[in-house]
């Protein structure tokens, strides 16, 4: 316990920081973000990635969707048991375009590789 | 014609276990992993099999050479083959699975596939928190046990999960201080000029050098939903996951889930539940895979029983 005013740690936020409340780190989607796309009315997962990108990052919403579906559910009572989970595409992780380009389907030879 | 009978991505250890069964009921199996070393969780989580053997019959040890044990037993199987470092990107129809390696990326196809790839951190957003200096409590313990770096000496936790209070543990052993404990992401702010130097819980400020994000796991089943298998949430379970029938078969033909990524669970759960799913994978005759069913529902806690049937499991075959 640090006894020191509450004031100290507002003076070295500035206030960059003290927006950098990003619900999706990933594509710095701001909580405010978030917010008015469910007061427009997108209530699904996938409505609030196509609206605001929250989803959309190379972690591809492993670190917002939960808070997503959570916001979801205070602002407008949908629980999450209710809610699919957004659509899951390919690639699960990150890989490069070229080595999907150079994909020689069916040459796995046990090698190894 | 496929290349492999069974395919299980993620060697932690429910994939071990379901790797280990497929081999043993005759498989042509192949496990794959996107890290250095098999073991998962084993490796950074290293109190667990400290006093307790999850299922695997071998002799208590410090979760990294607890791994090490199951990494030989791996190699010992002439049907079983271990890639590491080898991500598995993409599941489509008819079992395709999307493999790459620094070798380049390829597609081979597999009679059945286990998804074991175990579970995330759950994370809650704060004014501050993408501040470098505060990181998941599973970040933390990699940095300590498998990077041997102690990324900061003086540290809060937010949350009171039980993955908090071993992080504690952990850190206390490796002498860093924990300074303070927070429950609730609202009530919390981090703040600091290019990193993490304070950090306020309620009222009170508490300088800092870290902070860990320690408020439970979620399943990972995002291969299993590209493949298109019916999903689930459960609060119990840790969230998102898939429906699956009682041995671990999702909605989409021949493609199973097991361990955290099925719903998180204890070691001997998903130990139990990985070896179950790993014979049906297999396609292991019915009275072994009667053996592996009570051997499951033996492991299974309560609170597991309860969370499944909540979910109305698929019934077999179904
Ligand atoms: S945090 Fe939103 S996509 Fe990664």
């Amino acid at each position: 316990m640090v006894d020191q005013p509450v004031s100290k740690g507002l003076d070295d936020m500035s206030k960059s920081d003290q927006l950098r409340d990003y619900v999706c780190r990933c594509e710095e989607i701001p909580r405010s973000a978030i917010r008015e796309a469910i007061a427009e009315g997108n209530h699904t997962l996938n409505d609030i990635k196509r609206r605001t990108r929250a989803g959309m990052g190379v972690c591809q919403g492993i670190y917002c969707l939960r808070t997503v579906a959570e916001m979801i559910r205070s602002e407008t009572g949908v629980h999450p048991s209710t809610l699919a989970p957004m659509t899951a595409r390919p690639p699960a992780r990150l890989i490069s375009l070229g080595s999907l380009a150079n994909i020689d389907p069916g040459s796995d030879e046990h090698d190894g590789a | 014609m496929s290349q492999v009978d069974v395919a299980v991505i993620g060697a932690g250890p429910a994939g071990i276990a379901a790797a280990l069964a497929a081999a043993d009921a005759g498989a042509n199996t192949l496990l794959v992993d996107e890290g250095t070393r098999a073991g998962g969780h084993l490796r950074w989580r290293i109190s667990l099999t400290l006093e307790n053997d999850p299922g695997f019959g071998l002799s208590p040890a410090v979760g990294p050479e607890f791994a090490d044990q199951l990494v030989e037993r791996i190699q010992a199987r002439g049907n079983l083959e271990l890639r590491l470092e080898t991500v598995a990107w993409g599941l489509f129809d008819d079992n395709l699975l999307g493999l790459s390696s620094a070798n380049g990326a390829k597609e081979i196809t597999a009679g059945a596939i286990v998804i074991a790839t175990g579970s995330t951190d759950l994370v809650a957003p704060f004014p501050g928190w993408t501040l470098p200096g505060v990181m998941t409590a599973r970040a933390a313990q990699i940095f300590i046990h498998v990077h041997r770096v102690l990324p900061g000496r003086a540290w809060a936790i937010l949350g009171d999960s039980h993955e908090a209070d071993e992080l504690q543990r952990d850190l206390e052993l490796a002498g860093a201080t924990v300074v303070v404990r927070a429950n609730d992401p609202e009530t919390l702010r981090a703040s600091g000029t290019n990193r993490l130097a304070h950090a306020e819980v309620g009222d009170d400020v508490y300088e800092l050098d870290a902070l860990a994000i320690a408020l439970g796991r979620q399943p990972d089943a995002e291969l299993a939903l590209q493949a298109m298998a019916e999903a689930t949430f459960s609060e119990s379970l840790g969230g998102f996951t898939t429906m699956r029938d009682q041995d671990c078969e999702t909605s989409a033909p021949d493609v199973f889930i097991a361990g955290d990524a099925a719903g998180i669970g204890s070691l001997a759960e998903i130990v139990a539940e990985g070896r179950l799913a790993g014979l049906a994978a297999a396609g292991a005759d019915a009275a072994k895979l009667a053996d592996a069913r009570a051997e499951r529902d033996a492991a299974m806690s309560n609170a597991r029983a309860a969370a499944l049937e909540e979910l109305h499991l698929r019934p077999a075959g179904a």
